[in-house]
């Protein structure tokens, strides 16, 4: 009898020990919320002046951001408050502590890295050059094309630098970033050059419209929070995951964009 | 020989040889440090068919010597005959009492060296005088007398080289006191205790009161109190007497140039109903300095025009100053160039990144500025589908 309850015993350490473990890496993985959010609530900084990213609408907060931001909410199990305030405010709200977290179309700025932590990007508004269907060359930038942009952007620039560097391509600037599109799509340009957010909502009022494209810059954003404690950025970081994964990230930026 | 005459000898020798490397160490010791090696033998000239141009720099935070250069060579290249420079306070005088000149020193020297004419924003208060606050703006009234010395000692020491020195900045918002109400007479007596030192300082330094922040804000507002009531209520108090021009902010938002101005609304052209007030006080033999303006051109930004906006509004800006602005001096476009790109908004004022690439409408201003053939239009005509 005793034989047996020994061996109940040692299976019952064997089973638990390596599951307490598993439980306790988990949590130390994933981040406790009690000590990343202290208050009970995570308090979340937002720069409503860049539609769709967030902007006021009917006095409240809206677009791609804070509906984020609520999915972040929802991933980590607590209640949100949302605070509006401008670019200059951001970093040093959250170097107060005022907030805990800046969701604000905010891009990883290497002068402050060393407090500041970044999560993964949510969402890259790049630039891409855009050809019909079927006609990307290769290295389209070396080939002689005849290439729409919006005149004085930073697709002015990308433009400059190319030829700068020898690109034999021609440059046709137009006022706004959708005639750059639409030289493109009636066949008056080879191709065009335009960010992210541009080409989404261009693409969406031509449903019909076929072309192809390749990115040519990258312009991430970010969550940005402190790095102490480090379960904020476990938290949100694997939050976010989270969100990709099962493509509710997806869904959030194309309800918007 | 003998051995006693050979000992003193050497003991001679000896110190001797101490007495040459001291007397080597002080010839050292009283050499000048040269002049920076980056400065041009000859200064140069500015080229411009509009003297009023002027560009808002930030070098004050610049660590690399060869960008402050580059960016004076730039504003020179641009036809910008003068820039507005920010000296703060807290760098100079971290100790007080001790004054290192080494930051102001190295842009003044390259500024003279471009052919620029400085106009100096002194502000920023070091920790010792803010009585512990976390703000830098925070100013006790206990530290006017600091600052004003430290205005004087400015004024002096640059008395051949800055003859503009603004005093503060946007004082009536309440951000730039630390986030404390605005308060005009606070002002008032800033501006005349640094008058002073100034003048004893240097008797020709004009000093410039400001600069005043576009703003709709009403008096009893917590963040600020607009133009209108804070210049009347600066006269009111007989500050006239301590200030020889005025300093204006005068962006234009979202609207071209020429767009009408009126208190109700905040536009490029705001500066003409400050002019007025001027007038009206009998102060219009003062010149006015407009030294920050501009349009933001960020793809996103709620405050932002398009590039291409951005780009012909500027012009048209100078262009529209030069025909019926005589009482500016100088109108000064905020910002060259920041030390490093903020990724954000902020980049949507600035003529060059970071890295020193010019942006588009840099291209065209220094055409305008140097008189060079401009293209009518910039951009194509919206693209048709074909009939």
């Amino acid at each position: 009898m005793s034989r047996i309850r020994a061996l109940v015993a040692r299976g019952l350490v064997a089973l638990l020990v390596p599951a307490l473990t598993l439980a306790i890496a988990r949590h130390y993985q994933a981040g406790d919320p009690a000590i990343a959010f202290p208050g009970g609530q995570i308090r979340i900084a937002i720069d409503a002046s860049q539609a769709p990213f967030a902007f006021i609408e009917n006095g409240e907060l809206q677009g791609l951001e804070v509906d984020i931001a609520r999915a972040l909410g929802r991933e980590i199990g607590l209640p949100l408050q949302l605070v509006n305030m401008g670019y200059y405010e951001l970093y040093d709200a959250l170097q107060s502590g005022q907030v805990q977290l800046l969701i604000a179309a905010l891009r990883r700025d290497p002068a402050r890295t060393d407090w500041v932590r970044y999560s993964r990007g949510y969402f890259d508004n790049g630039y891409r050059i855009l050809m019909p269907a079927g006609t990307m060359a290769t290295q389209p930038v070396k080939t002689e094309l005849d290439i729409a942009f919006e005149y004085a952007s930073a697709a002015d620039m990308i433009m400059r630098s190319w030829q700068g560097d020898g690109s034999p391509s021609q440059a046709m600037p137009y006022e706004l970033p959708e005639y750059a599109l639409d030289a493109l799509r009636l066949g008056h340009a080879d191709a065009a050059l335009v960010d992210a957010v541009t080409l989404r909502s261009y693409a969406r009022k031509h449903p019909g419209w076929a072309f192809t494209s390749r990115q040519v810059s990258s312009d991430v954003y970010r969550v940005a929070l402190s790095r102490v404690p480090p379960d904020t950025w476990k938290l949100v970081e694997s939050a976010l995951s989270r969100l990709k994964h099962s493509g509710e990230l997806a869904r959030i930026v194309d309800a918007w964009l | 020989m003998s051995f006693r005459s050979s000992a003193m000898l050497q003991t001679v020798r000896a110190w001797l040889r101490l007495l040459g490397l001291v007397l080597v160490m002080l010839a050292l010791a009283a050499i000048k440090p040269p002049k920076s090696s980056l400065l041009p033998a000859q200064p140069h000239t500015v080229e411009t068919g509009n003297e009023q141009i002027c560009v808002h720099t930030l070098l004050e935070n610049e660590v690399e010597e060869s960008k402050i250069l580059r960016s004076l060579q730039l504003v020179r290249e641009l036809g910008a005959a003068s820039i507005v420079q920010f000296f703060p306070w807290a760098y100079v005088e971290a100790k007080p009492g001790q004054y290192n000149w080494d930051g102001v020193e190295r842009i003044v020297q390259h500024a003279r060296a471009q052919g620029l004419r400085i106009i100096a924003r002194l502000g920023l208060v070091p920790p010792w005088a803010n009585e512990g606050e976390a703000t830098l703006n925070t100013l006790p009234d206990s530290a006017f007398g600091a600052f004003a010395a430290y205005a004087g000692a400015f004024a002096g020491r640059y008395a051949a080289v800055v003859e503009h020195i603004i005093i503060w900045n946007e004082p009536n918002l309440s951000f730039e006191w630390g986030y404390a109400p605005v308060d005009v007479s606070r002002y008032a007596r800033l501006l005349e205790a640094s008058h002073a030192a100034i003048k004893a300082a240097n008797p020709q330094a004009q000093v410039l009161a400001g600069a005043l922040a576009p703003t709709l804000e009403p008096a009893a507002s917590a963040s600020g109190m607009n133009e209108r009531d804070f210049l009347l209520a600066l006269y009111a108090l007989g500050a006239a007497a301590h200030f020889d021009a005025l300093a204006v902010h005068s962006y234009g938002f979202l609207v071209p140039p020429e767009a009408a101005p009126g208190w109700d609304r905040l536009n490029f052209r705001r500066a003409e109903l400050l002019r007025d007030i001027m007038s009206a006080q009998g102060d219009e033999d003062k010149t006015v300095f407009i030294t920050e303006f501009g349009w933001n051109d960020h793809s996103r930004w709620r405050g932002a025009v398009r590039p291409s906006q951005r780009s012909a509004y500027t012009i048209r800006a100078f262009q529209y100053a030069a025909q019926h602005w005589d009482w500016v001096e100088s109108l000064c476009l905020w910002a060259l160039r920041f030390p490093a790109d903020t990724l954000n908004s902020p980049d949507g004022y600035t003529l060059y990144n970071a890295a020193f690439t010019p942006k588009a409408i840099a291209l065209e201003l220094q055409a305008y500025a140097r008189g060079w053939e401009r293209a009518e239009r910039h951009w194509l005509p919206p693209p048709r589908a074909s009939a």
